[in-house]
């Protein structure tokens, strides 16, 4: 049985399709300031029909057919150089079954494996060195920092704020999830989703095999 | 008319004043367990009407007289390191239920998980508070309360006087 219980998404990214009509049956874009389509160090800008945040709804972790379809069927699909570009962020939100995962999720080891294995995914996929992932996985987006600071992030009650800008945004308080904040909005579904399996199964993996992780403290005063 | 109620309880050194505390992340939450005896015994001696096991984190008084009642439910959230702050975190209002006063012992479950840094903070914080409180031998060998009505004499008794 899966320790993930849901799975949510958020992708930033340039649609094709019809002015003042959203491109999706089921959402709307919302819109994203930080996305504002500008180019930025030789990026190409996002020249499409509608430019923003496509969120999905909570879905299931298990079965994961419907959340892979919605993945695909709702990735940016503007001609390839203006559906993205390094600014568009594609995050991932979980949650958990149990408040202990929650909480083992909120170490630091965590953090620090699930970063090798990102990057090992890179690699094995060839992404080239001046691809945006990199820029990210790395800690040197602003909107994705190797910040942690969970304790703090899991207390946040209103969005706004730079706190939950980080590689990863426990939002407890908001939504009782973890947002991995990392990965890029791909040009690729394929690619997108490829990251976003390997990331579930290593949270999976890893909450296995760190149940012995103690979150105990205890003390007798005898004095 | 003054009602006075003097509350004391000597107690021999060496002295524990929380026998036992820990907190753990458990699958449905946060748990708390606390354990003093000293204190059960202290709150039992309370005239009943001045201890009110209300549920909310702003109705409890101990209705503190002038000297001070050094346990009062404000402390002893602040002596466990745990800050009712936006609501994330409730207090010791079960502190003062029936259970407690009779074994000393408290276990409560917190819906929130804590991140792991959070949790030694609390931990090391309360650690810290509950051996200062100790360390105060004044509050901790003799805890002592003059209980004072605080309403105003009548006009008829303040003739006689």
């Amino acid at each position: 049985m899966s320790r993930i219980d849901k799975v949510g998404f958020e992708i930033e990214g340039g649609w094709d399709g019809k002015k003042g009509v959203s491109p999706f049956s089921d959402i709307s874009l919302i819109a994203d300031h930080s996305i504002n389509g500008q180019t930025r160090a030789g990026a190409p800008a996002i020249a499409a029909v509608h430019v923003g945040e496509a969120v999905s709804k909570p879905f299931p972790y298990d079965p994961k057919e419907p959340w892979i379809e919605w993945l695909s069927s709702h990735w940016p699909n503007a001609v390839p150089p203006h559906r993205t570009n390094r600014t568009c962020g594609f995050h991932i939100h979980l949650s958990t079954k149990s408040m202990k995962d929650y909480s083992l999720l909120a170490s630091k080891s965590f953090l620090m494996e699930l970063k090798e294995t990102m990057e090992a995914e890179g690699k094995a996929i060839k992404l080239p060195k001046k691809h945006v992932f990199w820029e990210r996985i790395l800690g040197f987006n602003t909107f994705c920092p190797l910040d942690f600071d969970p304790a703090e992030q899991m207390k946040v009650s209103r969005k706004g704020g730079r706190n939950r800008y980080g590689w990863l945004n426990f939002s407890w308080t908001l939504h009782k999830t973890m947002e991995f904040r990392a990965l890029p909005t791909f040009r690729d579904a394929a690619v997108a989703l490829r990251f976003t399996l390997a990331y579930l199964q290593f949270v999976e993996e890893w909450l296995e095999a760190n149940q012995t992780l103690s979150l105990r403290r205890e003390a007798s005063l005898s004095l | 008319m003054k009602l006075e109620t003097k509350i004391t309880v000597e107690t021999r050194s060496p002295v524990e004043f929380v026998k036992h505390f820990a907190i753990e992340v458990e699958e449905k939450g946060t748990r708390i367990e606390f354990e003093s005896p000293l204190f059960a015994s202290y709150l039992g001696k309370l005239p009943g009407n001045y201890v009110a096991g209300a549920g909310v984190w702003d109705g409890f008084t101990f209705k503190v007289p002038r000297n001070g009642l050094p346990f009062t439910d404000w402390y002893l959230s602040y002596s466990a390191g745990l800050f009712p702050s936006e609501g994330d975190l409730p207090n010791f209002i079960w502190l003062f239920e029936d259970g407690f006063l009779k074994t000393g012992k408290l276990s409560i479950l917190l819906p929130i998980p804590l991140a792991p840094n959070d949790l030694e903070d609390y931990f090391s914080q309360a650690m810290d508070r509950f051996r200062g409180a100790y360390l105060n031998k004044l509050r901790m060998i003799r805890l002592s309360a003059s209980m004072v009505d605080l309403a105003p004499p009548k006009e008829s008794e303040k003739k006689d006087e």
